[in-house]
């Protein structure tokens, strides 16, 4: 498991870690069962709060992507296939509407746009 | 309380001022007193050796850095002052066992001649320190350092002025005076102030800012 | 809510200077981090709480007990590392260890024999053989080595290089791992606080500031650079310690979000450091 804070980025740090977990548990590199470092020996590696450390779990495990279980630590939560689905989708609509926001802004159109998500998609 | 005393006999030992004192005082007293009689010889040396024990035990609580110490570690306020009046008489156990060796070699090797175990002055010495640091304790909780200190010094001057005193007219004076009043009456006196001034120490221990 | 420690409008007067109104909490597995500048009632504060001063009213509990009423009882469980270590200097350590090790009804020697070796100390050397260093991880050991479960600090790494400083910290990290243990810990050297301090505690001039969690004082103070031409009467009401140049005004916010909504692009906006909020704060 690999979770690295910026300490100068305007992102809150509870932030950096829920996303990278996420991503990580989507991606598959971390699997249904696997045991989470503990809240404070988490925040200890990274040198950081517990009380940010807590507010990270709290949140991926509102979000489903964690379970906890008093005494024992958080782990890795049973994903279905459509809820992975749906998460992964989730991703990419905040960062598409990111850009359909600033397409709006900048003038492009919505037929310009489609013609850079081809070109994108087959240069990858 | 064992821990204090620890403490305290630990600082004793280690404190370099009081080991040159405890060796040296006795020869110097016998050096400035040849008039002296050796009863009263002997009773100063134990009032004041028991004195000074007991006081410099007091400034590691009141003053300097390491007042912060004892007070932050889990003792009572009560305990501490209570403490200290008790030591008195461990201090002068130690006292009477210390100068005895030292005054009954003296002896044996002829240097002088003194007294190395005297129960009268055992006797007047119990009461005596009892007034004594009746009076000076409380002033070291309820004064600042130096206040405190400038009292405890002209209360020593006082005392030591008497019995340097007492001792030069010998058997006259003072010392028939002295005789008069029977020692019952005085222990029962020092034993009333000794307690009242126990409880008005730790009443103004109780409320003192270290 | 169950606090480890728990201040109460606590008030102590003095001939110039008075602690007012004090209160904050602390519960069991945090730190707090309590800062202030030189002289504004830290270590009045700290000596309140241990009793060592009489406080002139308010209410401080420990353990969810009256700190004055089971004084020894709390005491007991409380590790406690001053400032300016003030330990007998004639004594060794293992002396010293003795005579403390025999008022802890918890005390454990195994574990403060580990601290020795971990720090390099000799257990005979003399407490005035020591360097400044030392005697804090002397302090430190002996304040780790009777299950303490509240950890009491004095400006503890003030004069220690940064190495050691840090070296102090990761010793606090592994306490904290423990959830029923809480370190309270005053200091000016507000970068050690930045990492590891779970809230803080801000102190002027006897009294709190604020006592938030960290993340979220990071989050909303700010440093507020802009043109002299912005500083009308509303937004000098918005900012703390201005300081105003020729070539325009630098000031700190507790608010980012609103001074950006406020100003927009008129202004830098930038983190502030635990430093800087007590630079501003104190400024006139």
């Amino acid at each position: 498991m690999r979770i690295i804070i910026s300490n100068s980025s305007d992102e809150p740090i509870y932030e950096q870690i829920t996303k990278q977990i996420k991503e990580q548990i989507l991606k598959g590199e971390l699997k249904e069962g696997d045991l989470l470092p503990s809240i404070r020996g988490l925040a200890r590696d990274l040198q950081i709060s517990v009380i940010t450390t807590k507010r990270a779990y709290e949140e991926l495990e509102r979000e489903g992507f964690i379970e906890t279980v008093q005494g024992k630590g958080s782990f890795v939560a049973g994903q279905n296939r459509e809820l992975i689905k749906e998460k992964k989708l989730n991703i990419i609509e905040e960062k598409l509407s990111k850009v359909v926001e600033e397409s709006k802004a900048l003038g492009i159109s919505f037929d310009e746009i489609l013609e850079l998500l081809k070109i994108l998609y087959e240069e990858g | 309380m064992i821990g204090i005393l620890k403490r305290d006999i630990s600082l004793l030992i280690s404190s370099k001022q009081m080991i040159i004192f405890m060796l040296f005082y006795i020869p110097l007293l016998l050096f400035v007193s040849e008039s002296f009689v050796p009863e009263i010889l002997y009773f100063m040396i134990l009032v004041f050796y028991t004195y000074m024990m007991s006081t410099t035990s007091f400034t590691y609580d009141l003053t300097g850095k390491s007042k912060y110490v004892i007070n932050s570690l889990p003792i009572n306020r009560n305990e501490l002052v209570i403490y200290k009046y008790l030591s008195i008489f461990i201090y002068f156990s130690i006292t009477v066992v210390y100068a005895g060796v030292y005054l009954w070699i003296i002896n044996i090797l002829k240097l002088a001649d003194v007294d190395y175990f005297n129960l009268r002055g055992i006797m007047n010495a119990i009461p005596t320190i009892m007034i004594y640091v009746s009076i000076v304790f409380p002033t070291f909780i309820r004064f600042e350092p130096r206040v405190a200190q400038i009292i405890n010094i002209i209360l020593f001057m006082t005392f030591f002025i008497i019995s340097s005193n007492i001792s030069y007219t010998g058997d006259k004076g003072a010392l028939k005076y002295l005789g008069v009043l029977k020692w019952e009456y005085i222990m029962a006196i020092a034993l009333v102030m000794y307690i009242l001034s126990l409880l008005l120490s730790i009443h103004l221990y109780k409320n003192r800012d270290i | 809510m169950d606090y480890i420690l728990e201040v109460k409008n606590l008030r102590k007067e003095f001939k110039n200077f008075t602690l007012d109104n004090i209160s904050f909490n602390l519960e069991p597995g945090y730190i707090m981090g309590f800062i202030g500048p030189n002289g504004a009632g830290k270590s009045t504060t700290i000596k309140l709480i241990m009793n060592l001063l009489k406080k002139d009213g308010g209410e401080i509990r420990i353990f969810g007990k009256d700190h004055e009423k089971y004084e020894k009882e709390v005491k007991n469980r409380i590790g406690f590392v001053y400032d300016e270590n003030y330990y007998y200097e004639d004594l060794t350590i293992n002396t010293m260890k003795s005579v403390v090790a025999s008022f802890y009804s918890n005390w454990d020697d195994s574990k403060f024999n580990e601290y020795m070796r971990e720090f390099d100390l000799n257990p005979k050397a003399k407490i005035k053989t020591l360097s400044k260093g030392m005697k804090m991880k002397f302090s430190l050991a002996v304040a780790l080595s009777h299950n303490a479960d509240l950890i009491i600090m004095d400006e503890p790494t003030s004069g220690l290089d940064p190495v050691f400083r840090r070296e102090i910290l990761d010793i606090l990290y592994s306490v904290i791992q423990d959830e029923k243990k809480s370190i309270f810990f005053s200091t000016h050297i507000t970068t050690d606080l930045e990492k590891i301090a779970d809230y803080i505690t801000f102190i002027n001039r006897g009294k709190i500031v604020f006592s938030k969690p960290k993340d979220d004082v990071l989050q909303n103070y700010g440093i507020v650079k802009g043109g002299l031409d912005i500083l009308d009467e509303n937004a000098r009401k918005e900012f703390i310690g201005i300081r105003e140049t020729k070539v325009g005004f630098e000031a700190l916010t507790d608010n980012m979000d609103k001074t950006r909504r406020m100003f927009g692009n008129r202004v830098l906006i930038e983190r502030a450091t635990l430093e800087d909020i007590m630079v501003y704060s104190v400024r006139r």
